[in-house]
C-alpha cells in the first residue's frame, strides 16, 4: 500500500491531465519511469511512476502540467524534476489498473507529497540518444496564438525570417554547392505551430559529391540554433575581441563543423574558427529580428528539431530573453563599427513602418544626415510605460505621416542604426 | 526445465535465442537491502500488462530485467539505476550480485537505448530464490 492518502483530496478530470498524444520514454528502466506527453488540449504534461500496489492491483502516476518554458528549461537541463515539482501549482496523482486504464486523478500539492517519493535535486532530465532532422518547428506561445490562430503579418515574417536563417546556414558551407531551399508545411496547433523542412540540391549534378549524406548538417544547425539560444549572449566577449578563446560550447560547435567537412568529404577551410565567429555574428542579427516579433499577439516562440512526433527544443524566446539578445548585439555593434552615440536627446523626422506596440520596439525610415537623398531604416525604441495605441507613433504607422520625435541615435557614419526615442518629451 | 508459465498463456516466443546461463555474474536493483521473493516476481505473474502489447514487451513482462555485469558496462548501469534512483527515491539504492544455478532458467540478450547490457531473465517453472548465488548486496547511491 502506498503512502499518499488520496482520498482527501479533490479529483481531477482525467482529460485534463491523461496524456493522449507526443508520448515519449525520458527515461525506461523495466517501466518508463520518466515521460512527456501533451493532454487533449495540448498541454505539455510530464509524468513519473511512483508506485504499483499488488493488492489492489493498480499503480499511481504523477502528473504535472507544464508551460513551454518549464518544459524548455527541463530538456535543457536548466531545472530538475524535483524543481519543477516544487514550483509547480498543478500536480496531479493518477491511478491506473494494471491494464493502464486510468481510473482516477486526484489534486495534489507538493507539500503533501510523502519524503520518500519526492526526487533527489539531482533528478535531471536524463540524457537522451538523439538523432537530428532537418525539419524545425516555430512555436507561437500566448494571446491569439491560444487560441491556435495569428497575425497573417506575424506568420509572414516569421516564416521569412526563419527560412532565411535556416537557408544561410547552408549557405554558409563553403566548398560544399548546395542550393538550399526551405519548404513550408502545414499549420499546426500547440499554440500556433510553423513548420519547416529544409532541403537542399547539389549545384552540380554531374560531379555529385556522394560524401554529402553522411556530413552531419541537420545536427550542427541543431546545435547553432541552440548555442545561439543558450550560449551567445554569455559568449558576448568572444565576439567583441577575436583573440578571446571559444567557450566550451562554441569549440562543441566547431568541432560539429568540423565534422560536417570531414564526414561530408569537403575540403576544410583553414579559418574555420574565423567564419564560424563571423557566421555566428551575421545569424544572430536575423535571430534577433525573430526575437522582436513577440509581443502584441504572442508571449513566446519556441523553436524546436523534429522527427517523427517528438519535437526536441533548441530555443525559447520570451520578452526577458529577447531584451537581453538585443542588448548583447549592440554591445558587439557598438564595439565592431564605431559607433557613434547621441549624448542627448535631439530632434529626428521619422516615418515609422514596423512597430511592435507590446515591446515598443520597431523601425523607421530617417533620411541620412549627409546624403538626405538616402534613408537608413534604423530600429526604433520607444522609451515609457503608456500605452501606444493613439499616439503619433501609431499614426505614423498606420497612416505612413512623417513626425518629429526626440532621440538618442546611435549611427555609423552618414547611417542611423538605432533610435531610442523618448515618449515624455514628443507627445 | 519447462517453461509453461512463459509460454502457455501468450503466442509470443519469448524464449527464442535465451539459453542457460550459469557461467556469468549478474546484477538486478532492489527496492531494498535484501532480497526478498518479490524481487524475482515477473511483472507478468503479479497480473500487470504493458502499454503496447506487442511480443517485445510481452516478454519483457514475463522476463524478469537484470544486467550482465563487466567493468565496462558497469558505469553505464549504474547512470540508469542512478537517474531511477534519483527520478523516484523509493524504487531502490542498492543492487543484488548474483549467479544462476543449474536449471533457474534462460537468459536472453535484450539491449536496450543506454543500457547494451540488458538481459531478460525467463525462470523456469520450478525456480525457488535457491537458484541463485548470492554474490553481494551492494549500495550505488
Amino acid at each position: 500500500m502506498n503512502n499518499f492518502n488520496l482520498q482527501g483530496n479533490n479529483l481531477a478530470k482525467l482529460d485534463f491531465v491523461k496524456i493522449i498524444d507526443n508520448y515519449k520514454i525520458l527515461h525506461f528502466d523495466e517501466l518508463p519511469i520518466l515521460y512527456v506527453g501533451t493532454n487533449k488540449f495540448g498541454n505539455k504534461i510530464i509524468g513519473s511512476h511512483l508506485e504499483d500496489d499488488d493488492d489492489i492491483q493498480k499503480s499511481i502516476n504523477i502528473h504535472t502540467i507544464l508551460s513551454n518554458k518549464e518544459f524548455y528549461n527541463f530538456m535543457q537541463n536548466k531545472v530538475s524534476y524535483l524543481e519543477l515539482l516544487k514550483t509547480s501549482t498543478s500536480i496531479f496523482i493518477v491511478e491506473n489498473d494494471y491494464n493502464n486504464i486510468d481510473l482516477k486523478a486526484y489534486e495534489f500539492e507538493f507539500a503533501s507529497i510523502p519524503v520518500e517519493y519526492l526526487p533527489t535535486e539531482n533528478s535531471f532530465c536524463p540524457t537522451l540518444i538523439r538523432e537530428s532532422s532537418f525539419n524545425f518547428s516555430v512555436i507561437l506561445k500566448g494571446k491569439l496564438a491560444d487560441i491556435s490562430k495569428a497575425v497573417a503579418e506575424d506568420v509572414s515574417k516569421i516564416q521569412n525570417l526563419f527560412t532565411d536563417f535556416l537557408e544561410d546556414r547552408i549557405r554558409s558551407l563553403k566548398g560544399f554547392n548546395l542550393f538550399p531551399k526551405a519548404l513550408l508545411q502545414p499549420y499546426a496547433d500547440g499554440s500556433f505551430k510553423i513548420n519547416f523542412e529544409l532541403s537542399y540540391n547539389q549545384k552540380n549534378n554531374k560531379n555529385s559529391n556522394f560524401f554529402i549524406e553522411a556530413a552531419p548538417i541537420d545536427s550542427y544547425i541543431a546545435e547553432y540554433i541552440n548555442y545561439l539560444s543558450e550560449n551567445f549572449s554569455n559568449d558576448n566577449s568572444i565576439f567583441l575581441d577575436d583573440n578571446v578563446d571559444f567557450s566550451e560550447k562554441l569549440k562543441s560547435l566547431e568541432i560539429k563543423l568540423n565534422e560536417v567537412y570531414e564526414k561530408g568529404a569537403v575540403a576544410k577551410p583553414n579559418d574555420l574558427k574565423k567564419i564560424l565567429r563571423e557566421d555566428i555574428l551575421k545569424s544572430a542579427n536575423k535571430f534577433e529580428q525573430i526575437t522582436e516579433q513577440i509581443g502584441d499577439n504572442f508571449d513566446s516562440i519556441s523553436i524546436s528539431n523534429n522527427i517523427d512526433k517528438d519535437d526536441y527544443p533548441l530555443a525559447f524566446i520570451d520578452a526577458d530573453f529577447s531584451s537581453k539578445f538585443q542588448n548583447s548585439i549592440e554591445k558587439i555593434e557598438v564595439s565592431k563599427s564605431n559607433m557613434i552615440r547621441d549624448e542627448d536627446f535631439k530632434d529626428y523626422n521619422i516615418c515609422i513602418y514596423h512597430l511592435n506596440t507590446d515591446s515598443r520596439i520597431g523601425n523607421a525610415y530617417i533620411r541620412n544626415l549627409e546624403k538626405t537623398n538616402e534613408m537608413s531604416k534604423p530600429k526604433i525604441i520607444i522609451n515609457g510605460d503608456d500605452g501606444l495605441d493613439h499616439t503619433k507613433y501609431t499614426e505614423s504607422l498606420y497612416l505612413n505621416q512623417w513626425i518629429d520625435v526626440k532621440a538618442k541615435a546611435k549611427r555609423v557614419g552618414d547611417k542611423f542604426k538605432l533610435l531610442e526615442i523618448s515618449i515624455e518629451s514628443s507627445k | 526445465m519447462t517453461f509453461e508459465k512463459i509460454t502457455n498463456d501468450s503466442e509470443c516466443d519469448c524464449l527464442n535465442k535465451s539459453s542457460e546461463n550459469t557461467t556469468n555474474e549478474f546484477i538486478r536493483k532492489l527496492g531494498k537491502p535484501l532480497l526478498e521473493d518479490k524481487d524475482f516476481v515477473s511483472y507478468w505473474e503479479r497480473n500487470k500488462r504493458p502499454l503496447i502489447d506487442d511480443c517485445k514487451n510481452i516478454c519483457s513482462f514475463k522476463g524478469i530485467s537484470m544486467n550482465l555485469y563487466k567493468n565496462e558496462y558497469e558505469e553505464q548501469i549504474l547512470n540508469k539505476y542512478k537517474t531511477t534512483m534519483n527520478i523516484n527515491p523509493k524504487k531502490g539504492s542498492h543492487y543484488l550480485k548474483f549467479k544462476l544455478l543449474q536449471g533457474a532458467g534462460n537468459v536472453k540478450h535484450t539491449p536496450e537505448e543506454n543500457d547494451t547490457s540488458h538481459h531478460d531473465f525467463f525462470k523456469s517453472d520450478d525456480f525457488k530464490l535457491e537458484n541463485i548465488t548470492v554474490l553481494e548486496i551492494v549500495k550505488f547511491a
